[in-house]
């Protein structure tokens, strides 16, 4: 990032083409069901070209990675503000701070899971039972815990970066990873011991 | 920012979670669209400060390089202007001021003197050129190029010779004069010195044939204008012309002066008439010598003359041959009413 912000274009693809899936799909498993993936697109549009604008003020305090979803969460903050999607929980516990067990409303995450690739047709079947259930379990979530969980699968921070990009306190985002990790095994208990 | 001890008390990652959700992100990402977007929007936004091609050595050493190559080439144009300079002072500083060299005296400097500096010697230009011919047409280019080389000849002078005086010594101002005088200038006066030296040494009897030598250049006014000097140049050759004529002295055709052949039968005045009308008109002579050349070179008026001698001695056919030559050299002259018989 540094070299992109000192001129050199040739730095930005890579940097890209690292992050833009889980940034892509941040954005999108916090998404409403009502939102198409047009609209993560075009969050995720919103993030890079926040980030190319911002690319000036990158400093290295933080890693890069934090930094990016730092703009992500912070973007979508800000639709959901605009959407008044205030029902999440996400936005209340970001305006108001929480404790990280706040529960949140959060609906299941009712979309088409593309088949893994796998070889044989049964482990494919079971793969794609097995997404399905997982996003119908991170719909279940809290937002704040989905999104704490996100952030570590999608981008492996810390739970000190995680409590940066949410800007909430470290025990707040212990907190709520804690629980969302509690909830999802629960919800997944019987593929998680046909897959051990 | 990250703190490991703060993590130590964090939840692991639970890896058979971790598999589950790696089931979910099969074929989920961004459209081809907004990929391309989003690179055309942060390649345009460092589009303001273009990349430099190349290899990071290239890059690396471009600028110093740049500025080495612009160093080095100011400083060759600044060499070779100093180089240029000097000379054109050291070439003025050898000259005497105007006023305090005699007007008339000869300064070996004065020739030397580029005809294209802004402030030319006045007097020493004249009084330089008193053997100087009518300038040729086509020599023009050759004279100016021999300019450019006397001013070159004029530097080597002034730095092999002392330092010179306004009041030069009287051996070393004819020679300084012939070094550095340019070369068309000083060729045509050779080549005339040697075509009409024999004529020049039998005429002397001719008041007007003498010409100017150098030690006698230094007596010739400095207002004499160059016209006047091609109009003694031309009573010279025509004085030649009319003594060959009259047989007045018998003339060699191609030697420089030597001592006078005694007269024989076949020598006789007429004879050595026809003889030096032939050298000199090219005729009966396959080589055509020095003086033939200068014949031929001499004004229309004069070889109009000669052609009419020869008329006048029955050599008609000569005098056509002649005519004819004159005719193709001068197409445009206009012909004498009595010599058109001739040239029909």
């Amino acid at each position: 990032m540094l070299a992109y912000a000192d001129g050199d274009a040739r730095a930005f693809p890579p940097l890209y083409e690292r992050h833009k899936g889980g940034i892509y799909r941040y954005l999108r498993r916090q998404l409403q069901p009502q939102h198409n993936p047009a609209q993560a697109d075009e969050l995720a549009q919103d993030v890079w070209m926040n980030a190319i604008n911002a690319r000036e003020r990158y400093v290295v305090e933080a890693k890069f990675t934090t930094w990016l979803y730092t703009i992500a969460h912070n973007r979508l903050m800000d639709f959901f503000r605009s959407n008044k999607v205030v029902a999440l929980g996400l936005v209340k516990s970001f305006d108001e701070g929480d404790t990280g067990d706040a529960e949140g409303t959060g609906d299941g995450l009712h979309e088409h899971v593309a088949a893994p690739a796998r070889d044989a047709p049964e482990s494919r079947a079971h793969g794609s039972q097995v997404a399905r259930r997982m996003l119908e379990c991170l719909g279940a979530l809290p937002a704040n815990q989905r999104e704490a969980f996100l952030l570590q699968e999608e981008s492996d921070l810390s739970i000190a970066d995680i409590a940066a990009a949410c800007a909430v306190g470290m025990e707040t985002a212990k907190s709520r990873l804690r629980y969302a990790m509690a909830k999802l095994r629960e919800c997944m208990k019987e593929y998680l011991e046909v897959a051990a | 920012m990250s703190d490991a001890r703060d993590d130590g008390y964090a939840p692991k990652r639970d890896p058979a979670l971790t598999r589950a959700y790696l089931e979910t992100r099969a074929g989920i990402g961004s459209s081809a669209d907004a990929d391309a977007r989003i690179l055309a929007a942060a390649a345009r936004a460092v589009g303001a400060r273009p990349q430099i091609a190349g290899t990071p050595w290239q890059r690396r050493f471009r600028l110093p390089m740049a500025i080495a190559a612009t160093v080095v080439l100011s400083f060759s144009v600044v060499t070779l202007v100093r180089e240029e300079r000097p000379g054109f002072e050291s070439a003025r500083e050898t000259l005497p001021p105007p006023s305090a060299a005699p007007a008339a005296a000869p300064s070996p400097a004065a020739p030397a003197a580029p005809a294209d500096l802004p402030e030319p010697p006045v007097a020493p230009a004249p009084a330089a050129a008193p053997a100087a011919p009518p300038v040729l047409p086509e020599t023009e280019l050759k004279r100016k190029a021999a300019k450019k080389e006397a001013s070159v000849v004029a530097r080597d002078a002034a730095k092999d010779l002392p330092k010179i005086t306004a009041a030069p010594s009287a051996q070393a101002g004819p020679q300084a004069a012939a070094e550095a005088r340019p070369e068309t200038q000083a060729k045509p006066s050779v080549l005339l010195e040697k075509a009409e030296s024999p004529l020049r040494d039998q005429v002397a009897a001719a008041p007007t044939a003498a010409a100017p030598s150098a030690p006698r250049a230094a007596d010739t006014s400095a207002a004499e204008s160059s016209e006047a000097k091609q109009d003694r140049q031309r009573e010279l050759r025509n004085a030649d012309v009319l003594a060959a004529s009259k047989g007045t002295s018998p003339m060699p055709a191609a030697a420089p002066p030597p001592p006078l052949p005694p007269p024989t039968q076949a020598s006789t005045a007429p004879g050595a008439a026809n003889d030096a009308l032939k050298s000199r008109s090219g005729i009966g002579s396959s080589a055509t010598g020095p003086a033939g050349s200068a014949a031929d070179a001499a004004t229309p008026e004069a070889w109009l003359k000669l052609i009419r001698d020869l008329r006048d001695a029955n050599k008609l056919d000569e005098a056509r041959a002649s005519a004819k030559r004159f005719k193709t050299r001068h197409p445009d002259f206009r012909i004498p009413e009595d010599l058109k018989a001739v040239f029909e």
